[in-house]
């Protein structure tokens, strides 16, 4: 059949003959020339890449030390990486580290690793203040809440405020502070959902598909015909008389607005010669955040911040072969972005980060791994300290001092480092970023060194 | 399909003839001639008049409990409503005839093959859409599509390439949609469905010498998602605190592992100890799961309550020790009560209705718990769901479902008793391009949407949430909205003989005789009851414009795109 678009374009409008132009009331508000964000002249763009179900992402570093692979392959068993398929990476800049690999399937990453533009935040996880396991055994309170639980942790990744019933997130937060009141359109751009992270009090992400805005298929501003339906449309958004009817007219209200700005900044897009894999959605995704980049000064967006995600990461079963197909999917899609970004010059202003609401045991379930709690992150960016791990590195051995039980590792970076680490080269000020991040006067907020 | 009209005297005819035998002597043991002649029956009431109030709570009524109103069925509920009342209307819905989707799909393949004679997505949806917008059993169809929010599993998984055992998976909900909790919570569990998308099938014993112990997921599924939830609560839905005012986790690790213990040895049916590890051999995502001894754990395990399985306990056993922990906590009713409540009636009930549908949950009047029957019926048919005073407030109703406001569409434009044969809903099978949502296909075990999802600004003031706005972003804004205009002007539709295409040809033909009357009609087909003057005015007005230049049909489509792209067919009160 036709594509849904096509047929709406062409269906429309011939079944209405016009016999006069209604004036159109239309407002293409804010595309004219407000800056956003107007105090900064430079432009910057953070890229959060969430991945749903929680990565096991310890398996992302792999020792390649002969004794400690032993011990990595003992705690694994057949979930162990392939010691001679790993990738080497080169470490010798930390001579505190052994030496280590990534799995195959990451070789597109590994590479921009040893070019310095990937690292690995290493040992990630929400905290309410540093600690250790002796004290966790002491005082069950230190524990988050509700930890090991998907939506919960969810929310304590993306509140950044320790509140598993938190309404807004830290990205959210930040656009709060950056809001032109001058333009509708948001900071924050999702090419994926409405996730928490991107909510703020004020601001909500604009989610947008793979493909860009949709377009209304009977409110063609463009097309005469539709003028009256246009009309009596908007006469009855009007006649709303409930806070649900209300919020829902204004959400249509808004798509329809931004939409119609980010359509036009696309239009004037030039083109770009980047090839994405394909059959790959975090990769469309990413070239939907590539475009946007691309046309950041036509949407007046010296500050701009990205949702996407990829899902399928809560590998309880068949782990060995569905972790190396999600690992080879986030790497080329990721390393396919980093060559658009570059290609464009802009790779000092542009940094993505993976985040994901936990690690998972190094115990398995037979043929899986179940939920667990710190976990690794990756730092992306020509702006990123790159080429490192960064943060305490566990060793993936059962009943250290980091495993809190069945190989479930306790964080020694808490997600507010990492996120004020993003905040702070991304321009807010100190005070802003205490706001975002309630907590962060818990940890040492110099000790991660994300950026150079 | 047969285009079924309950005859508004026939309820009644049913009735006198229940009072008559019911007031006549039995038989017995008495001798005839020694009694006396039995008082005439009282004459039966004259029919109540149907009137608006019965309309509007008809359209409401509707509305909340099916798929949508027809096109011509107000009358005749209003009619049952007036006349027998609302527990009547829902015992009739419970008396029709199961439309089970297993076997529709299979009829889909048949009318449309594929080179590999393999039932697809295609299929199921078609059944999906067979069912929903056909079925006569409206309320078991929704029952369903409810419990399949609460039991989710999800073709975006290894289910994807199962299509007719998720049809299957769908069928426990519309077999036991009136039926007991207990009995669905256990059939969930069983299913091979289920088994795969939480990973209870195949799942072994620990064997702590390989750092190996049982897969967790289901038990932390089943106890956060599918019955009791993360912190303990009152009977009315509200959080119990502690003396720091902090809420109450329900269960912790240790407890997981005790339910995840139990859960183990679980494969596909007649699966044995030696053919364990042979997948393709076991295959059968139909039969219920089996358990295998050798592959169960047998040490004692703890759960919630300070519920202990013994040692040793049979497998089988111990799971409906398991299951029976989670039925009789006290969590769960109002657990159901609230889910049940938002996919049906309003987002925001009161904790007294909570608590008054939770209580029905708890025993339904026999001393039974668990009746869905009795829980669903407290639902409809509280005050808070029928009364004039409970809809006024503010926080009262829903944003639709996405999926159900294109069902409301389909099934108000039905095609009328000749156009009936209708056998396809190809082009409109892949709903969730334009809804965010189909059936079995959440991104995740977390359903659609969160149940307290909540937009800041006015509604988080008011302290309401909205779930269904989740997925109402930007873009699926916009898809939802041309959802309507997709199905009202495709061409594709009406030039193919058997399938659904939009008839709004009665409602031309109204439009010829009375603007008025079907300005009323659209009322309570969309808005029950709930248009005013105003809206009026707008439809009137845009109809001037087009009328010089469009036919009646015409007319009707361009009113009824208003319609069904307006902020108040989105929402339901």
């Amino acid at each position: 059949m036709i594509s849904r678009r096509k047929f709406i374009k062409r269906a429309i409008g011939s079944t209405l003959a016009m016999g006069s132009y209604a004036a159109l009331g239309l407002q293409l508000s804010a595309a004219k020339a407000f800056a956003s964000q107007s105090r900064f002249s430079d432009h910057k763009a953070i890229v959060c890449v969430f991945l749903y179900g929680g990565n096991d992402s310890f398996n992302m570093l792999v020792p390649t030390d002969a004794q400690e692979y032993q011990a990595y392959q003992q705690t694994r068993q057949q979930l162990a990486y392939a010691r001679e398929s790993l990738i080497s990476l080169p470490l010798d800049q930390q001579s505190n580290l052994s030496p280590h690999g990534m799995p195959e399937s990451m070789q597109s990453l590994a590479s921009i690793f040893e070019q310095g533009d990937l690292s690995l935040v290493s040992n990630v996880g929400p905290l309410i203040e540093p600690v250790t396991k002796q004290q966790l055994s002491n005082d069950p309170q230190l524990r988050p809440p509700l930890l090991f639980s998907h939506n919960s942790q969810q929310s304590l990744w993306q509140s950044g405020q320790m509140n598993t019933q938190a309404t807004t997130g830290w990205l959210g937060s930040m656009a709060d502070l950056l809001q032109d009141t001058n333009t509708t359109l948001p900071t924050t751009l999702s090419i994926s959902n409405s996730a928490l992270l991107t909510s703020g009090a004020q601001s909500q992400a604009l989610v947008l598909n793979t493909s860009g805005p949709e377009e209304f298929g009977t409110l063609d501003a463009n097309n005469s015909a539709d003028d009256w339906r246009i009309a009596a449309f908007e006469r009855i958004q009007q006649l709303t008389n409930s806070p649900l009817d209300r919020e829902y007219a204004k959400r249509v209200g808004l798509a329809r607005t931004n939409n119609q700005i980010v359509q036009a900044a696309l239009d004037t897009m030039p083109a770009r010669t980047t090839a994405y894999p394909t059959n790959n959605s975090l990769a469309s995704e990413l070239k939907m955040v590539a475009d946007l980049i691309s046309v950041q000064s036509a949407l007046s967006q010296q500050r701009q911040l990205f949702f996407v995600s990829l899902g399928g990461w809560d590998t309880h079963d068949a782990q060995a072969t569905a972790h190396p197909q999600l690992l080879s999917t986030l790497s080329e899609a990721l390393a396919a972005f980093n060559t658009d970004i570059n290609m464009q010059n802009k790779g000092e202003q542009v940094t993505t980060v993976t985040l994901s609401e936990f690690g998972r045991t190094l115990t398995s379930n037979g043929d899986g791994t179940d939920h667990g709690w710190a976990g690794h992150q990756l730092a992306m960016g020509g702006a990123v300290n790159g080429g490192k791990v960064l943060g305490y590195l566990p060793q993936q051995r059962l009943n250290t001092n980091d495993d809190l039980g069945d190989g479930r590792i306790i964080p020694s970076t808490s997600i507010e480092q990492l996120g004020a680490d993003l905040a702070k080269w991304y321009g807010l000020s100190d005070g802003e970023i205490a706001q975002v991040f309630p907590n962060l006067n818990r940890f040492d907020s110099s000790a991660l060194q994300l950026f150079i | 399909m047969a285009s079924y009209v309950i005859s508004p005297v026939k309820t009644s005819l049913v009735i006198l003839m229940l009072l008559i035998l019911s007031a006549c002597g039995g038989g017995g043991s008495n001798d005839n001639s020694q009694n006396p002649v039995p008082p005439a029956p009282p004459p039966a009431p004259p029919p109540v008049a149907v009137d608006s109030s019965h309309r509007i709570d008809a359209a409401r009524l509707l509305t909340q409990a099916t798929y949508g109103p027809l096109a011509n069925n107000n009358e005749e509920t209003a009619y049952v409503i007036a006349n027998d009342g609302h527990e009547v209307w829902i015992a009739n819905e419970v008396s029709k005839a199961p439309s089970f989707h297993a076997p529709l799909t299979t009829q889909a393949l048949s009318m449309f093959p594929n080179d590999e004679d393999q039932i697809r997505r295609i299929h199921r949806l078609q059944a999906w859409w067979h069912a929903s917008a056909f079925g006569e059993d409206q309320l078991r169809q929704r029952m369903a599509f409810a419990l399949s929010q609460l039991f989710v599993v999800s073709e975006k998984s290894q289910l994807g390439n199962y299509q007719l055992a998720l049809a299957n998976y769908y069928d426990i909900h519309v077999r036991n949609a009136f039926g007991n909790y207990r009995d669905i919570l256990e059939e969930v569990t069983k299913s091979p469905v289920m088994g795969l998308y939480l990973s209870t099938l195949g799942n072994e014993r620990p064997q702590p010498e390989r750092n190996i112990r049982p897969d967790e997921n289901f038990a932390r599924e089943l106890m956060q998602l599918f019955t009791i939830g993360l912190v303990e609560l009152n009977r009315d839905g509200s959080v119990k605190r502690n003396q720091q005012g902090e809420a109450i986790p329900t269960y912790d690790q240790a407890i997981i592992e005790g339910y995840a213990h139990v859960f183990t040895g679980w494969n596909f049916n007649a699966a044995t100890a030696q053919t364990w590890y042979q997948y393709r051999r076991n295959v059968n995502f139909i039969d219920p799961m089996t358990l295998v001894d050798a592959f169960h754990d047998t040490g004692e395990k703890v759960l919630l309550n300070s519920t202990i399985v013994p040692a040793g306990t049979d497998g089988e056993i111990a799971l409906d020790i398991a299951l029976d922990s989670l039925f009789n906590h006290p969590n769960l009713p109002p657990f159901v009560a609230r889910h049940f409540i938002q996919r049906f009636v309003t987002s925001n009930p009161s904790p007294s209705y909570i608590e008054r549908v939770a209580i029905a949950f708890e025993d339904n009047g026999n001393g039974v718990r668990g009746d869905m029957l009795a829980m669903i019926t407290a639902v409809l048919n509280d005050s808070e769901a029928r009364s004039e005073s409970a809809y006024a407030q503010t926080e009262f109703g829903k944003v639709k479902e996405p999926l159900i406001r294109a069902t409301n569409i389909v099934r108000a434009l039905l095609p009328t008793a000749e156009n009936n044969n209708v056998m396809s809903f190809l082009e409109i099978a892949n709903i969730d391009y334009f809804t965010n949502q189909a059936p079995l296909s959440s991104p995740s075990v977390f359903n659609f949407f969160s149940p307290d999802y909540q937009v800041n600004g006015e509604l988080a003031e008011l302290g309401m949430v909205t779930p269904e706005m989740q997925i109402l972003t930007a873009n699926y804004l916009v898809r939802n909205h041309n959802f309507a205009a997709f199905y009202l002007y495709s061409e594709n539709f009406r030039n193919r003989p058997e399938h659904i295409f939009p008839d709004y040809s009665l409602f031309a033909e109204t439009l010829a005789n009375d603007q008025e009357s079907l300005f009323a009609q659209f009322s309570l087909l969309f808005m029950q009851g709930d248009m005013d003057e105003q809206f009026i005015q707008v439809l009137q007005d845009y109809d001037e414009q087009v009328t010089p230049f469009v036919d009646e049909s015409a007319r009707v489509r361009e009113m009824l795109n208003l319609m069904l792209t307006s902020p108040q067919f989105a929402i339901q009160r």
